[in-house]
């Protein structure tokens, strides 16, 4: 059975104490906190306020961080990446057939700080996320006034990325049923341009499918769908923003400070 | 108003591919079936119907209501569509989103949704699956609640693409008993197949079609003394013999299913 991309609670009904829209307004914001930040150690300590925070919340992490390894890529691409294209100080240099490389401690440094807060806000959207259902996640969206041709676009999304992966693996099973052999990286490669383009046809297809479906009961006069509603304990969350926010401000400089010398 | 659906002299051209002079009848509670060969226009004449494509010429009335731009959403409130393959159909997160995902558009109120969307499940047996995300049901079950989402519009007019198709003989008569339920009511239907059972057995009557043209619209009886229609048909009782003949040839040279 295909699943949805994200760490979304199966089903319609999520127990949290919180309402959807106010844990995704306090992950933005907790985000941007972190994409300010221009210590490394201080995003970390906002790493383990999120390990902290997720454990205390009972997150899952096995699956949270099943996710994250495979976004992985992309934060390390910048760690690695960022040492050779920012920065004045070199540290070390490297002899390549087309010249000299340079590595910088600049972007070295920088590169690290990146990879921090690419992880951080990583880890904290991943584990919201798990933490709320599909159902709520839209409503949220929608609660959040977001345009509902975004809304719908996701929707849509999210709904048939595992569909294509559903059938790119059912392609494969019927090419590996009648003999072939993904061996050699060449022909690999064939294959999985073979699959791309019988894959983008039939997404073509089916997206038009699923969009006369839609308007055949409405879509398209103004999508009405149910906002994800404030609760009661939603004022903790911004309480405990609020803590974090002032500890950033007037508390944790001084604590590292003092820990630095 | 004796007529729900009524196509007159419809002509409509794509690329390499025509429907000509198009003239059908749906009455009020009457089921028909059509019928015809791949590429023969059956799917094309639903999107006309549905208003998802435009004539080149002639008209489509839907109780009583000329399709065209204007009246566009007013006929989708009265005909409610099953696409043969549900994946095409659901989207939503959960099946109870799924099948308010139509009354939501109406602008119908919460109560009013909730009420629609909790009949339409438990018309189709579907009530327990409720919270379920569309994507972890067999394919039997993804085809009921596709049919709740339907239903849940109440529409007067079903048309139903292959209803069948790769369901087994408990959700077929599952299926069977909903749309038996519905007609109760009064709906009107209009289903495609390819299987004589269930045009021998469930249709008032019968719609062929053969290369974007009528060529029956009529009784089932009649239909099925007709040449020209069992042409489109499918001589079954034709390929019954050759299969016959075909296990006896094989018993003759020495292999019988006992080895």
């Amino acid at each position: 059975m295909a699943k949805f991309v994200l760490p979304f609670i199966e089903g319609r009904s999520d127990s949290s104490s919180f309402s959807p829209t106010a844990m995704l307004v306090t992950a933005l914001a907790f985000a941007v906190i972190v994409s300010v930040q221009t210590s490394p150690a201080i995003t970390m300590v906002l790493i383990a306020v999120v390990l902290l925070g997720g454990t205390l919340a009972r997150t899952k992490w096995r699956s949270v961080f099943s996710l994250a390894t495979k976004l992985e890529v992309f934060v390390l691409l910048w760690i690695l990446l960022e040492p050779f294209l920012y920065g004045t100080t070199v540290v070390a240099v490297f002899t390549m057939p087309w010249g000299p490389v340079h590595v910088y401690s600049e972007g070295i440094a920088f590169g690290i700080l990146l990879g921090l807060r690419m992880f951080c806000i990583l880890l904290m959207f991943i584990a919201t996320l798990s933490h709320m259902s599909l159902a709520g996640f839209i409503g949220a969206l929608r609660t959040l006034r977001v345009p509902s041709s975004f809304v719908g676009s996701m929707l849509i999304m999210l709904r048939y990325i595992p569909l294509f992966t559903e059938e790119r693996t059912r392609m494969q099973d019927a090419q590996a049923l009648r003999g072939y052999e993904r061996g050699v990286r060449r022909s690999r490669v064939e294959s999985l341009g073979f699959l791309l383009g019988s894959m983008i046809d039939r997404a073509f297809n089916r997206s038009v499918a699923v969009y006369e479906s839609m308007i055949l009961r409405g879509f398209g006069r103004g999508m009405h769908s149910k906002g994800a509603g404030l609760r009661r304990n939603d004022a903790a969350l911004l309480m405990l923003l609020l803590i974090l926010v002032l500890s950033l401000v007037f508390i944790l400089p001084d604590i590292m400070g003092v820990l630095v010398f | 108003m004796t007529c729900a659906i009524d196509v007159c002299g419809v002509y409509f051209r794509y690329e390499n591919f025509s429907m000509e002079d198009i003239n059908m009848e749906l009455h009020i509670g009457e089921q028909k079936a059509m019928v015809g060969l791949n590429g023969s226009g059956k799917t094309t004449l639903f999107k006309l119907l549905l208003g998802l494509l435009e004539p080149t010429s002639g008209e489509i009335h839907i109780m009583d209501r000329k399709v065209d731009r204007e009246g566009l959403w007013e006929v989708r409130q009265n005909v409610g569509f099953l696409f043969q393959n549900p994946d095409d159909q659901l989207f939503s997160p959960t099946v109870w989103e799924d099948v308010s995902f139509g009354p939501r558009n109406l602008g119908l109120s919460e109560d009013e949704i909730e009420e629609r969307a909790e009949w339409a499940l438990s018309i189709v047996g579907m009530s327990d699956f409720a919270n379920r995300p569309v994507n972890q049901m067999s394919h039997g079950q993804a085809k009921r609640v596709a049919l709740a989402g339907v239903v849940a519009m109440r529409p007067q007019i079903l048309l139903l693409d292959e209803p069948f198709t790769g369901l087994d003989f408990p959700m077929v008569s599952g299926i069977v008993d909903i749309i038996e339920e519905l007609r109760g009511a009064g709906i009107s239907v209009l289903y495609t197949t390819h299987n004589r059972f269930f045009l021998e057995n469930w249709a008032d009557s019968v719609l062929v079609l053969n290369n974007g043209r009528v060529v029956y619209d009529g009784p089932i009886d009649e239909a099925l003394e007709t040449p020209l229609v069992l042409e489109q048909i499918g001589n079954w009782n034709h390929l019954a013999q050759k299969m016959a003949a075909s296990r006896t040839r094989v018993r003759e040279i020495g292999f019988s299913a006992n080895g």
